[in-house]
């Protein structure tokens, strides 16, 4: 009337020998001597081994049970697979667990919460200006040679040659840097490099580095949109914006490396790169960085109407087909409220360079 | 459904009873079951950016404890993938704060006194080793209390601070000898685990002493010596040299042999290994049973070379493949697309993705042919050389009543410790 079956009672650990049989919605286990051993009802019975396993088929009554059956043969299955509707679950149903899991779930989200949004903005901007100059310009060698060398990797820039560092287009920029930053608090000397890339963008890392990139001179009708730009990105080293920028993108990664887990070596490395290239400022930072702008022109006699110009082209290019070569667009947000704020504190007329050494910088790189 | 009782089909055979030639240990799990659940989980893992491993750690460990058999019974693992996620979150929510206050602090430090910085550089390791030497004895607790052999738990007494403690002091000690005291270390540590260990009710014991050990410990020892001995011979120590003046007089040949001799370390280390596991398994007592092991160095050697080899073909069968494809599509973007767009910047985004694909590509494939290969392999061999004395005490145990920890490895997760 019955099948043999292997029976662990989950109280001891001898095997008992025993025979089951189905009766309505119980599966019912009698012991060698005939006592009823136990009775699981036929709903929570479960195999216990799946994935995996092989040998004779397992069976458990529900999670939280110690006791286990050991049918003789799988052919067994077939008949107590019409009675035991959820044989083949792996796992007990939500309804288990999801309290803890809401519970803790919260918890996490709410501290990931408070920490992008509130902990490291603010500590990240304390601490960009607590880092001494000197540290300050030794970071900044550290960071521009890895970026140099992810623009590279990425083929962003020219595999060969990644940086531009002969013509006299290189001085002209050095120096009118070097002019448009006097009497600025900088802390550091202000470094210009020319990456040789088609993007149209430029950079300041930390420590006073100034990226300027190919594709940018060659977007540019006039020398004194360059200065522009120069000053701007001045205006960011000033300001150590991308110093906070650092920070914030460090503990970041720290975070998401933690979340994604063991995948995380290629998609850390991964993020990392994307963000150093595309951050993006806030409006407040850019704002600042405008104004710096605009005041260091003034000062040095330049226009800086131009910069505005450049501005309002970079504008108009947005959403087209060249958008994703317009790195500046993604990284410096531009809206009609800075190109109307640059034009209007504009108010000096002389050419950053003569039309000499604007021609030495076009070339640059050719 | 009526209360009719089901008719049985004729003539079912009892069930064999326990065959004398079955062995005490063996792993009878297939590479191509745990391949293909393998590469399931990495797909899906990569879907769900990696929260689907606690769904695939736990399918994992099902099938290795499910397909190791004792005496013909195999264990079962009875956890959870949710217990797992609970763990993970826990962590998150309470160690990630921490984690991050220590980065600022790191930037912040440069402004501090050279002195302050160092203390605090070592005060930073301290906790870290002992977060993840504490996140170890949790998670040990965690796997034997979801470890069930003939429906009986396993557990793990003790406390991971007592666990942690005794680490930290054991280290210093074999720092303060040179590594000499390495092998009291780890059987200290060894000792403290498994005499914490039950089965059911009944506590395993840990008899073996370190001296055990120290003969193989010190063969370490042999390369390095050689090395600096041969350097020194070569001539590169001598006073003219060290001082950069006079002209050097190198052996050559005998410098390179010095460093081809660091290579042995390599073999040791895999030799040491399994000699430490076979003096674990046999200083193990469990009332009056004994176990044995005879795992052989050689076979691990094997599989590590086998799983290299086999890691490099697939790797550039893969990738050949993917440069082809990536080629064709190449040609068909530049012929067709427009020529420009890709001029201002479309193929440097596009180089970038391919970056990123191919290094998800190489850590996925590396996981699922280690774990196929080389982890299953272990285990295999491990099983297959292993012996129980034949006792009946492990038929007269009773299921313990004490509590099991409710999540688990939230710790050993963030510190990515503990293989499967």
């Amino acid at each position: 009337m019955s099948w043999p079956a292997t029976y662990y009672d989950g109280k001891t650990s001898e095997a008992h020998q025993v025979s089951i049989r189905i009766l309505g919605e119980q599966l019912i286990v009698t012991g060698a001597n005939g006592s009823t051993l136990t009775h699981w009802p036929a709903a929570d019975v479960q195999l216990t081994d799946k994935p995996g396993g092989g040998g004779p088929p397992r069976l458990c009554c529900g999670h939280g049970r110690d006791d286990r059956l050991i049918l003789a043969d799988e052919a067994d299955l077939e008949w107590i697979e019409p009675h035991c509707p959820n044989l083949h679950r792996t796992t007990p149903g939500w309804n288990v667990y999801w309290k803890p899991v809401v519970l803790w779930g919260g918890g996490a989200v709410v501290s990931v919460f408070l920490l992008v949004k509130v902990l490291i903005p603010v500590l990240s901007d304390d601490i960009a200006r607590a880092i001494p100059d000197g540290l300050y310009h030794r970071i900044g060698e550290n960071v521009s040679a890895q970026v140099i060398k992810l623009l590279q990797l990425t083929g962003l820039a020219d595999k060969t040659n990644p940086v531009c560092v002969y013509g006299a287009g290189t001085v002209v920029l050095d120096s009118l840097a070097a002019r448009l930053a006097q009497g600025l608090d900088v802390g550091v000397p202000v470094d210009v490099t020319i990456v040789n890339s088609k993007i149209v963008n430029a950079m300041a890392l930390p420590g006073g580095r100034i990226f300027v990139f190919r594709g940018l001179i060659d977007f540019a009708l006039h020398g004194n949109e360059v200065a522009g730009v120069l000053a701007h990105e001045i205006g960011h080293v000033a300001k150590r914006h991308p110093m906070q920028q650092t920070v914030k993108q460090g503990t970041t990664s720290l975070l998401i490396g933690l979340l994604i887990g063991d995948i995380t070596g290629g998609t850390a490395i991964a993020g990392m790169a994307s963000t150093l290239i595309n951050t993006s400022y806030s409006r407040d930072a850019e704002r600042e960085a405008d104004a710096i702008a605009v005041e260091l022109m003034n000062r040095a006699g330049f226009s800086a109407r131009q910069l505005g110009d450049f501005f309002e082209r970079l504008q108009k290019k947005q959403g087209g087909k060249y958008e994703k070569s317009m790195a500046l667009v993604s990284t410096h947000p531009l809206t009609a409220e800075r190109i109307d704020a640059v034009r209007r504190d504009a108010a000096r007329d002389a050419p950053a360079m003569s039309e000499e050494d604007w021609r030495s910088v076009k070339q640059l790189c050719k | 459904m009526s209360d009719t009782v089901i008719m049985p089909p004729p003539a079912s055979p009892a069930p064999p009873a326990t065959d004398p030639q079955q062995p005490d240990v063996a792993f009878a799990g297939r590479r191509w079951p745990l391949f293909k659940l393998m590469v399931k989980n990495a797909i899906l893992q990569l879907l769900t950016l990696g929260i689907y491993r606690f769904w695939a750690k736990t399918w994992v460990r099902r099938y290795f404890w499910s397909n190791t058999r004792i005496k013909d019974e195999p264990l079962e693992y009875t956890g959870l993938p949710s217990e797992l996620l609970i763990g993970f979150l826990i962590v998150l929510a309470v160690l990630v704060p921490l984690g991050i206050s220590y980065h600022f602090i790191e930037l912040a430090m440069a402004a501090m006194p050279f002195a302050a910085q160092i203390a605090l550089n070592v005060f930073y390791y301290v906790v870290i080793i002992a977060l993840i030497q504490f996140g170890f004895y949790r998670m040990w607790r965690y796997r034997m209390s979801r470890t069930a052999w003939r429906g009986i738990r396993f557990g793990l007494e003790g406390s991971a601070r007592e666990y942690v403690k005794k680490s930290f002091l054991w280290g210093l000690l074999t720092l303060a000898t040179l590594g000499v005291a390495m092998p009291w270390t780890r059987v200290a540590l060894m000792r403290y685990r498994i005499s914490n260990t039950r089965y059911g009710d009944a506590p395993f014991d840990f008899e073996g002493s370190a001296k055990a050990l120290l003969g193989p410990w010190l063969v370490f020892y042999v390369p390095l010596i050689l090395y600096f001995g041969l350097l020194a011979a070569s001539g590169l120590f001598d006073s003219d040299v060290m001082s950069g003046t006079g002209e050097p007089q190198i052996n050559t040949s005998l410098a390179i042999s010095a460093s081809l001799v660091l290579f042995l370390i390599f073999p040791i280390s895999i030799w040491y290994r399994v000699r430490e596991f076979r003096f674990m398994i046999d200083s193990t007592r469990f009332s009056d049973v004994s176990f044995k092991s005879e795992l052989e160095t050689l076979s691990i050697i094997l599989l590590g070379i086998g799983t290299a080899i086999v890691t490099f073909f697939v790797l550039l069968l893969i990738f050949s493949l993917i440069a082809v494809v990536v080629g064709i599509f190449a040609g068909i973007y530049h012929g067709v697309y427009d020529f420009e767009a890709t001029l201002a910047g479309g193929e440097p985004a596009a180089a970038f993705v391919v970056g990123v694909l191919i290094i998800l590509t190489f850590l996925m494939v590396t996981t699922v042919i280690k774990t196929v290969i080389f982890q299953r392999g272990i285990v295999f061999q491990a099983c297959r050389t292993a012996s129980i004395s034949d006792s009946g005490a492990f038929n007269r145990v009773l299921q313990s009543t004490a509590a099991a920890p409710a999540h688990g490895e939230g710790l050993a997760d963030a510190f990515d410790v503990g293989a499967i």
